[in-house]
């Protein structure tokens, strides 16, 4: 059957310390007549990959060649025709990132998707961002007077992201994760120390190489170190993390207030063996994974702290809510009426995010943004800022003040200039600061754009009339 | 299955000439010329008649009309078929006589009024039987005579019922079609208003959308969409999206699930091929097309779904000088030839062009439903009102009493009565499970069983239906609490599901209710000038003196007044921008002051010459064409207030009409082979739902602007621009202008 009109692709792709996934939905795009904000909306999976180790070639690098054919029996699968795809993304995420070849991995992905998927390694805020949206973002609205604290632990790092009615309010990245210990087929053999596991052995005096045999004795203190972090993580707090070994395990802090009311939840491979725990299912031998992610599931539901909110609140997707967050969440979209130059050559990568200006920001001001942008022949972003709807007379004077501008710096004509703005006024802020078409520059106001704490943005090629903005690199 | 007599095969009398029908009432003498002004003239009185200038003077000359018509024999109405304007006998006229010929042999040489009081006399079954002998004309000319209790009576006994996957009509049920519209066919909106009808016992006679979208791709998405749902919920119904026919036919072939088939239908000819694109051969082979493959074929004795109304056959002037009933009558016999499985009417959705208040409509609903009935058609009813008519919730619940009366198979089910895409009201599912508790109805037996497993209905020891402990809970399809939540944030006027009794509860009616008021205020209020402020007109007057007017005969709203015309020269400009509070002033108050300085600059800024823009109280759309034979502008841009919904926010929603005068030979030769149009002398475009809640005033401005250049620059407007846009690599943008 044929699909309407308004149809598109998304994907998303992700690889993790453990396990690498890659799942595909069809949305459609339209106008939310409540909110008069064009939405995806019905999103449909079309297809799930099944979770398989993330290919290593050994300690230090991945499988390239293995991952490329991982990625391209998933593309076959999904769809026939690769340029199908409008948006979605590909992360690079825990251990997995911090292999020497992780770049090597994202060129992958863009060399076969790139037109339409953002790929990125080494984005911890990102994917506590995405863990968040793709498993919690419809039950943080749900409980619209609680906040949500969702714990995303992987083989890696766990990623912490507290949210309310949908939105990510703050979000950290610890590495604590089941793949720092890597045990052989008995469950007990050591066969591979992170560095960071290597660090919280000295700290808890325990004396450990590959090749050892571990008891269970041992295994109980790591994972207590463990679980006393995640509780302390779960409060804010960064009790755990002042050590020298605490912090080399801190990779971006985390330290909202979080009240006692606040849901807790679980994503990740860990996560997943909790819930499924709760459903009935026995948590499986060390063995089968090989590594402590049985354990660390063992603990938490141990900790009343950790499991206090086990049966109250389960959040959607659980190991697989970082590829959901990232084929679901990982691109915003434009309104329908945006302005953009028959100049501008789509899509844009890695755009920086130079900063923030709002409808009082002089044209000094302005002239400072422009001449860093002048630095970035390959385009820049700046982001418009403000509380309240524009009026006739400030988007007059806003436009006239970044004209000048434009006219004062001489940005070069062929420099793409993109202006994100969270109101419906791109098409008529754009006319205002291109004096209606007459200021040689290559801009595009997109409008409508939530304003997210990130350093770059990607503007991927349009359905129809809105364009699809993607975020990383947050901060 | 419908045998269709091939058209050659229906015998149809030749036309007579008119002749003058003659009576005198106490001392004054009454002649009607033919037998279209006296059906005319028999009528109660209703504005779209009045307009055609067919209704009676005067209630004595009514009642002459009614006396004549009582004496006037079947057989001189089965001799006199009304033909078209040029003597024509057109094909709808052809299938009313399709009729059962030992029927009406039986009754022949009986009056229409001796007639009148067999029906009332007679036993239902018999009713029934004589019903199926009878043309359109015939059951219209009756539907003049009788009262309100007649109608009612007579139609309780002629109702029949029709047979998808549940039996729909049967006695002693009161079915519903869910009627889950969105204006952009939101399909979680549409599951969100489907789960909420269903809690409430609706549906059982359909899940039927009208689509926003007429394409195959999107009418294929939502009767999937309606099919998984139906699967899902496991309710014994159909389904149907409401496309037009040619749509909905090739979405069958392209294997959707097309259960039910609908067609709008209308009572001549002309109206029906040049307005609804839809001949009888048409007809026909749908419902071939639907015995043949239709999802349904082996389950349902019917499959073919109607819709008609009074007045359509007026507003396009085709009527062919038939009053309003008449044609509407020439509808059911067309739809009988279908055996369809549903036919309703909307008596009230065009305006008080046809319906002005809540007697014409009331008294033009209990007449379809008796011709339907009659005629033999499982008639359900949509009683509806727009806001701009004198149509009030009160004069429609009094219609829906009536007709639940008379025995109406179905009502609509429009969630709250506020239909989010066609910005009309009609009875709501609180509406219908009040009336099956006032009636004593129960719906559809299938769905009734099903819905008592749900626990949406329960059954009593004595065997009586009530609401069950989930009636009116939607949440009850639904795997989570946060799953109906997430559907519920695309519902355009969601005021609340908290009911009392079969009613909603007080706060949502008061919430309904407000947004009504609010509604009918921005149609109420006149264009003010000094809502305007730092904007200069030149204020211009069309032909309509009043509001009254203006809002009642949408024509006159259309023309400029003779002082105007005497004051206007040609100017020559590119554009000339006018603005009409249309059916809302409160939009041209509330959006004016921001988007014309902002198109104004736009305009100049790309070196157009733009005429001081003109401020036009009372103005329909038209007006533009108007403005453009005197001004001799390229471009009339008409800024006009749309007829507001049940929603208080888009009460203030206008559009830009775009009216591309074709002067130039070559263009208006090119955009009338385009469009197959030879009268045509302007192409129009349009950027509609212009309000804070859509395309907010400020971003308006330069939009229309930009569109603006655009026809210029294409010398082309409509579908001829947008086939052009499609063929370019790239919208044009501001820039190269």
């Amino acid at each position: 059957m044929t699909l309407a009109g308004d149809t598109v692709l998304l994907a998303g792709f992700d690889f993790g310390s453990t396990t690498s996934r890659a799942m595909a939905a069809h949305a459609r795009l339209s106008l939310n007549c409540v909110t008069g904000r064009m939405e995806f909306t019905q999103p449909e999976l079309c297809y799930r990959s099944e979770a398989c180790f993330t290919p290593f070639r050994n300690d230090q690098q991945l499988d390239i060649e293995a991952i490329g054919a991982l990625l391209d029996g998933w593309l076959d699968a999904i769809t026939p025709a690769r340029d199908s795809i409008f948006s979605g993304g590909a992360i690079v995420t825990g251990l997995a990132a911090r292999q020497d070849n992780a770049a090597a991995l994202t060129e992958a992905v863009e060399s076969r998707i790139g037109a339409a998927v953002v790929a990125t390694a080494r984005d911890p805020m990102l994917e506590s961002w995405l863990a968040f949206m793709g498993g919690c973002a419809e039950l943080s609205r749900h409980h619209t007077n609680t906040g949500v604290l969702n714990l995303d632990i992987g083989g890696g790092t766990t990623n912490a992201a507290l949210g309310m009615n949908g939105q990510v309010m703050a979000a950290g990245c610890h590495y604590i994760g089941a793949r720092h210990f890597q045990f052989g087929s008995d469950g007990i053999t050591l066969t591979t120390l992170s560095p960071f596991g290597k660090a919280l052995c000295d700290e808890i005096g325990l004396s450990l190489v590959p090749g050892d045999t571990v008891s269970e004795q041992d295994i109980e203190r790591i994972t207590h170190w463990y679980v006393r972090a995640l509780e302390d993580i779960a409060q804010g707090s960064r009790a755990s993390f002042s050590s020298v070994c605490g912090a080399l395990h801190e990779d971006c802090p985390f330290t909202p207030s979080v009240p006692s009311s606040t849901l807790l939840t679980f994503s990740g491979g860990v996560g997943e063996m909790i819930y499924a725990v709760l459903n009935g299912q026995d948590l499986p031998p060390r063995a089968l994974y090989g590594d402590l992610g049985v354990d660390l599931a063992r603990g938490i539901m141990a900790s009343p702290l950790l499991s206090r909110d086990l049966h109250r609140a389960v959040p959607a997707n659980q190991g697989r809510a970082t590829v959901y967050g990232l084929t679901m969440h990982s691109t915003d979209i434009s309104g329908a009426t945006v302005f953009h130059s028959d100049k501008i050559g789509l899509p844009l990568r890695d755009l920086p995010i130079l900063g923030t200006f709002d409808m009082q920001t002089p044209v000094s001001r302005l002239n400072n943004l422009l001449t860093i942008a002048r630095r970035h022949p390959a385009g820049v972003c700046l982001r418009l800022a403000s509380d309240t709807p524009p009026n006739l007379a400030t988007i007059r004077v806003t436009g006239e003040r970044i004209a000048t501008a434009l006219e004062e710096v001489r940005l070069p004509s062929e420099l793409p200039l993109i202006i994100l703005t969270d109101h419906n006024i791109g098409h008529t802020l754009g006319s205002y600061i291109t004096r209606w078409g007459t200021l040689p520059v290559n801009l595009m106001v997109l409008d409508e754009v939530p304003v997210r704490d990130a350093r770059f943005v990607r503007i991927g090629l349009p359905h129809n009339i809105v364009f699809p903005v993607s975020f990383y690199g947050m901060s | 299955m419908a045998h269709l007599t091939s058209l050659a095969d229906i015998v149809v009398p030749a036309p007579l000439p008119d002749e003058d029908y003659t009576i005198s009432l106490m001392d004054r003498a009454f002649t009607f010329h033919g037998l279209k002004a006296l059906l005319g003239a028999a009528d109660v009185s209703k504005a779209g008649d009045r307009m055609a200038a067919l209704t009676a003077a005067d209630e004595m000359t009514r009642e002459a009309a009614r006396a004549i018509l009582s004496g006037l024999t079947l057989q001189h109405l089965h001799d006199r078929p009304l033909t078209t304007t040029d003597g024509r006998v057109d094909a709808i006229m052809r299938v009313n006589y399709d009729i059962d010929r030992e029927a009406f042999g039986t009754i022949a040489s009986l009056t229409v009024g001796e007639l009148k009081d067999l029906l009332l006399r007679a036993p239902a079954a018999e009713v029934r039987r004589l019903g199926r002998g009878l043309t359109g004309v015939m059951a219209a000319a009756l539907a003049k005579l009788m009262d309100v209790h007649e109608l009612i009576l007579v139609a309780r006994k002629a109702k029949c019922s029709a047979r998808a996957r549940t039996l729909v009509g049967a006695q002693g049920t009161l079915s519903s079609r869910l009627q889950p519209n969105h204006p952009t066919d939101d399909l979680s909106c549409v599951s969100a208003l489907v789960y909420t009808g269903l809690s409430m016992g609706s549906g059982d006679a359909l899940l039927g959308i009208n689509p926003s979208i007429d394409t195959v791709e999107n009418v294929t998405a939502l009767l999937t969409h309606l099919d998984r749902l139906r699967h899902e919920t496991g309710a014994p119904t159909q389904i149907c999206v409401l496309a037009h026919m040619k749509t909905q036919m090739a979405s069958l072939q392209d294997g959707a699930p097309v259960e039910i088939l609908f067609q709008s239908l209308a009572g001549t000819e002309r109206t029906l091929t040049d307005e609804f694109d839809v001949t009888v051969d048409l007809l026909d082979e749908a419902y071939d097309l639907m015995a043949k493959q239709g999802p349904l074929r082996e389950t349902a004795s019917q499959f073919m779904y109607f819709e008609t109304g009074q007045g359509s056959e007026l507003t396009y002037a085709k009527h062919e000088g038939m009053d309003m009933t008449t044609c509407e009558a020439l509808c059911y016999g067309l739809a009988r030839r279908y055996d369809p499985f549903m036919v309703n009417n909307v008596t009230g959705f065009i305006g008080p062009e046809t319906h002005l208040d809540n007697v014409e409509m009331i008294l033009s609903n209990l007449q379809d439903h008796f011709m339907g009935k009659l005629m033999g058609l499982p008639m359900g009813m949509a009683p509806c009102y727009t806001m701009h008519s004198d149509i009030s919730i009160e004069g429609h619940q009094i219609a829906t009493e009536l007709l639940a009366a008379a025995g109406a198979n179905y009502f609509m089910d429009v969630f709250l009565t506020v239909d989010r895409m066609l910005a009309y009201f009609d009875t709501s599912g609180h509406d219908d499970q009040t009336l099956r508790e006032i009636h004593n109805a129960r719906p559809a037996a299938e769905y009734l069983a099903w819905a008592k497993t749900r626990g949406i209905f329960t059954e009593t020891e004595d065997g009586t239906i009530e609401r069950g402990p989930n009636w009116g809970n939607p949440r009850i399809f639904c795997g989570s609490e946060s799953e109906f939540d997430r559907l519920l944030e695309r519902v355009p006027a969601a005021y609340g599901f908290e009911s009392a009794g079969p009613r909603p509860a007080n706060h949502v009616s008061r919430e309904i209710r407000a947004n009504l008021a609010i509604g009918r205020q921005a149609i109420a209020a006149e264009l003010d000038e000094a809502r305007l402020p730092d904007l200069t007109f030149r204020r211009l007057k069309t032909c309509a003196p009043d509001k009254q007017a203006h809002l009642g005969n949408p024509d006159i709203g259309a023309y400029l007044d003779e002082e105007c015309i005497a004051s206007l020269a040609p100017e020559g400009m590119d554009v000339q921008v006018v603005v009409s509070d249309g059916l809302s002033a409160e939009a041209i108050h509330h959006n004016i002051p921001d988007l014309l300085p902002v198109l104004l600059d736009g305009l100049r800024a790309h070196g157009l010459s733009v005429g001081q823009p003109i401020l036009l109280p009372f103005g329909r759309v038209k007006v533009a064409e108007a403005v453009g034979e005197l001004l001799e502008p390229k471009l009339v841009i008409s800024l006009i207030g749309e007829r507001p919904g049940g929603d208080a926010r888009a009460s203030r929603s206008m559009s830009a009409y775009f009216a591309y005068r074709l002067a130039d030979d070559e263009v208006l030769s090119k955009a009338r082979a385009y469009s197959g149009n030879s009268d045509m002398s302007y192409e129009y475009s349009v950027i509609s739902n212009i309000y804070d809640g859509g395309l907010p005033p400020l971003e308006a401005g330069s939009v229309i602007a930009e569109k603006a250049v655009r026809i210029l620059k294409a010398c082309a407007a409509g579908n001829r621009l947008e086939t052009m846009k499609t063929s370019a690599p790239r919208e044009p943008v501001l820039s190269e202008a």
